[in-house]
């Protein structure tokens, strides 16, 4: 399992290391497929806090629209687990730590994922969900990185 | 009945052991590993969290609670569900009415003896 949770939470910190790139700009227009459209199943279903079903192609169009349009964005992932392993997928949870959000109600936010990930090189995200951590948590934690 | 009619059965008997105030019932239809990360509440793991989360609610409230699938993939093993929930919930000794509405992931792994769910992610939002 070790080395596998190795595996999930490099593909979990590179993806959203990208998202940072992407928002900030430092990103190269031309890696949106190859360092995240690629990684998304076909079929894959995104709901993010606000509760909204989201598909690969919806996530693509968003991404287009925002290149380069959030220059103090940073994100920080911590507490990736693997919640269970059912062969030929992993279910994880983690936490996803935004400073400086422009599109957020909270510039500074914390929300809590899981994920489903089909197995292979690369790891493929099939569904991810996300909801907002408690408030206390939040604003008891350290947004310094 | 084909494994998303069973998914379903279990989801079904998870609402109705709500609505009846059958803690035992919607216990029979959860993983003993369930996390259970309701939006701006704790994350709960294990099937004693979900215990101790709907014991003292079913002791003091009634409650009718709808399922709309929008969602629904059968895997190797497991099952994930997408919808929108609504619940209505009366206080026992006061009458008096709330309840809540909102999107909701629910993963089932199966077992010998059925579907249970092991994962309950909920957003408090608005359809759309």
């Amino acid at each position: 399992m070790s080395a596998l949770i190795e595996e999930v939470r490099r593909e979990i910190v590179d993806l959203h290391v990208f998202f940072t790139d992407w928002f900030t700009g430092k990103a190269d227009r031309s890696e949106l497929d190859e360092r995240f459209i690629s990684r998304l199943h076909p079929d894959m279903v995104f709901i993010p806090p606000e509760g909204n079903i989201l598909r690969a192609a919806h996530l693509k169009m968003g991404f287009a629209k925002s290149y380069g349009a959030n220059p103090n964005f940073r994100i920080q992932i911590r507490d990736v687990e693997i919640q269970h392993d059912f062969g030929d997928h992993i279910l994880a949870t983690y936490s996803e730590w935004q400073k400086g959000a422009k599109t957020s109600d909270q510039a500074n936010n914390a929300r809590l994922s899981s994920v489903v990930m089909a197995k292979g090189n690369p790891l493929i995200w099939v569904h991810l969900h996300e909801t907002w951590l408690p408030e206390e948590v939040r604003a008891s934690s350290s947004f310094g990185f | 009945m084909s494994d998303i009619d069973e998914v379903k059965h279990a989801l079904d008997e998870w609402l109705a052991g709500l609505d009846s105030g059958n803690l035992e019932r919607m216990l029979a239809t959860v993983d003993p590993e369930a996390v259970t990360c309701n939006e701006k509440q704790p994350t709960g793991y294990g099937i004693d969290a979900v215990r101790e989360k709907y014991a003292p609610r079913i002791e003091s409230s009634t409650f009718n609670s709808g399922f709309d699938v929008e969602h629904i993939k059968v895997y190797e093993g497991f099952a994930v569900i997408v919808g929108f929930f609504t619940v209505e919930v009366t206080d026992k000794a006061s009458g008096q009415k709330g309840g809540g509405k909102g999107r909701l992931l629910l993963v089932y792994r199966k077992h010998a003896d059925g579907w249970k769910m092991i994962v309950d992610m909920d957003n408090n939002d608005e359809k759309s």
